[in-house]
């Protein structure tokens, strides 16, 4: 995997927008709550092909696999008339009366924030032809929460920073990105403990802020962030080469032969594996660098039971956690077969 | 929505939790919320209280106080603006306009949008954001005593608020930026 894109997972630019004149999804009553997403819903109606999914008639397992691949928030399915308008290619979800009416966001693989905000600017030009957003001169957008106010974007990066970690470095680099007016948080764990070494950056400040700027920032932060990791990669493979190998080849080892693998299991020992497969320690060849990555979302409890087909009308409590474990490890060892080999 | 911590009551109470810069949401019933703001204060007579229980309130107002305002909209209080830190529409912003203007000002550092415009082809509000940006660029020049910039943001203010009145989008702002 190049060096980039070996440290950078996604980017992802979210808009928060409020419908004029409706109180925020908190305070709204039902009725006006269920027509946003229809009104939002029938804006896009010409701009590719969008499915609504509405969290009252969808089934839990379709509504957490939405959550492990980041494109609902775990406050969607609990929120009053909460939906989610998601196109084809996963790149594109808006969320529907989570903290405010609506919350659009691109998701795209790799380093490309700009493109991203290029590409839900648009969108949000088009759902603002058909509704009229709650805006204030002064004050810009205007929503639930003030650390939203203004622009309403949150440009974020996801960043799987192993070295960093290991190395202890990362505390260092998480108070002098919170200087900078960034927040740095875990994706899977909570705060420091980030499952998989897997981080999410994001900017903070909201108002005064062009998005132009926001995204600059954002980039610049994530470009010392790269270059920090891969100087730690280096430096802990100087020090201490003989451990890595050793790590990188029994995760390899398990990953590719075990009968039954947890989700804990699996997040630590593909971070080790994601780690050997970087260039500059070549220590797993991998063909498909984007299918390793979609692997981490795949071999996640609902993600994995769907995959399955085992689940009926997404009913999944028939499937015990030991037999999911069982097939995520089945599927976790045919994937990483067909897509890599020690080197 | 139901509350986060029983999982059966409806959550009436909606707080934001600060911890390490992380801006966490949570939602309470009656009940619950009761019980924490109980815990909250027994920690505190302990002196005890670490930044997890350091509310919303104490980061926007640094324990302020309110107006006791309503929002004539939708009956949300300035207070539960402060406990809660959610407004409930965007007439709040102007109903309880000195503490949100606060609370913007200590998050955000900034009280001014200078980004994106909805319908930036509506040539009504793009021009009615740029007289307010031009506002601010004169009053600062002002301040600065560079009476002669000062003077030139308010000619082109008086030209686009000319193009307001006939409807007409003039280039009388030339530049705003």
């Amino acid at each position: 995997m190049n060096n980039e894109n070996s440290v950078v997972i996604s980017s992802r630019v979210r808009l928060a927008r409020n419908v004029a004149g409706l109180p925020f999804p908190h305070k709204l009553r039902r009725e006006h709550g269920a027509m946003i997403a229809k009104q939002v819903y029938d804006a896009l109606a010409k701009s590719g092909t969008y499915n609504l999914n509405r969290v009252s008639a969808s089934n839990e397992l379709d509504l957490d696999v939405l959550k492990e691949k980041h494109l609902i928030s775990e406050d969607l399915l609990r929120a009053e008339n909460g939906a989610a308008i998601i196109n084809d290619a996963e790149t594109v979800s808006i969320m529907i009366n989570e903290e405010d009416h609506i919350r659009e966001q691109c998701i795209l693989r790799g380093f490309r924030l700009d493109e991203a905000y290029r590409e839900i600017d648009k969108i949000d030009d088009v759902i603002g032809e058909k509704v009229k957003y709650a805006f204030d001169p002064k004050l810009g957008y205007l929503t639930c929460c003030p650390t939203n106010i203004g622009t309403g974007m949150r440009a974020s990066v996801m960043m799987f920073l192993p070295a960093l970690s290991l190395t202890n470095g990362i505390e260092s680099y998480v108070n002098a990105v919170s200087r900078l007016n960034m927040t740095v948080r875990g994706v899977y764990g909570e705060g420091s403990k980030a499952d998989g070494f897997i981080y999410q950056v994001s900017n903070c400040k909201t108002l005064g802020i062009s998005e132009e700027e926001i995204i600059s920032s954002v980039d610049n932060c994530i470009n010392s962030l790269v270059e920090a990791e891969l100087a730690a990669r280096d430096k802990l493979f100087r020090s201490d080469g003989a451990a890595i190998r050793d790590r990188v080849g029994r995760a390899w080892g398990i990953l590719t032969n075990a009968y039954s693998l947890s989700t804990d299991e699996f997040m630590s020992l593909m971070a080790y594996v994601k780690l050997g497969a970087y260039d500059g320690y070549g220590l797993i060849k991998i063909t498909d660098p984007d299918r390793l990555e979609k692997l981490v979302t795949e071999a996640q409890p609902a993600n994995i039971v769907n995959i399955s087909g085992k689940a009926l009308d997404g009913d999944a409590s028939g499937i015990s956690p030991a037999r999911r474990d069982i097939m995520r490890a089945s599927y976790v060892s045919k994937t990483l077969k067909s897509i890599g080999s020690r080197a | 929505m139901l509350c986060d911590e029983c999982k059966k009551n409806e959550a009436v109470f909606h707080t934001k939790l600060i911890k390490n810069g992380i801006v966490r949401t949570r939602h309470l019933c009656e009940e619950c919320s009761k019980k924490y703001r109980e815990e909250e204060s027994l920690l505190k007579s302990f002196g005890g209280v670490d930044e997890l229980f350091s509310s919303f309130a104490g980061l926007m107002f640094g324990g302020g106080g309110s107006q006791r305002r309503i929002c004539p909209k939708c009956g949300t209080t300035d207070d539960e603006f402060i406990r809660t830190g959610y407004v409930g529409c965007p007439d709040c912003y102007r109903a309880f306009e000195k503490v949100a203007t606060q609370a913007i000002g200590r998050i955000q550092n900034d009280l001014r949008h200078v980004g994106k415009i909805p319908n930036g082809k509506d040539p009504k509000t793009e021009i009615t954001a740029k007289i307010q940006r031009l506002r601010a660029k004169q009053q600062e020049a002002s301040d600065a005593e560079d009476y002669e910039a000062a003077q030139n943001y308010l000619n082109q203010i008086n030209e686009l608020k000319k193009s307001l009145e006939t409807g007409k989008n003039s280039n009388g702002g030339k530049k705003d930026e």
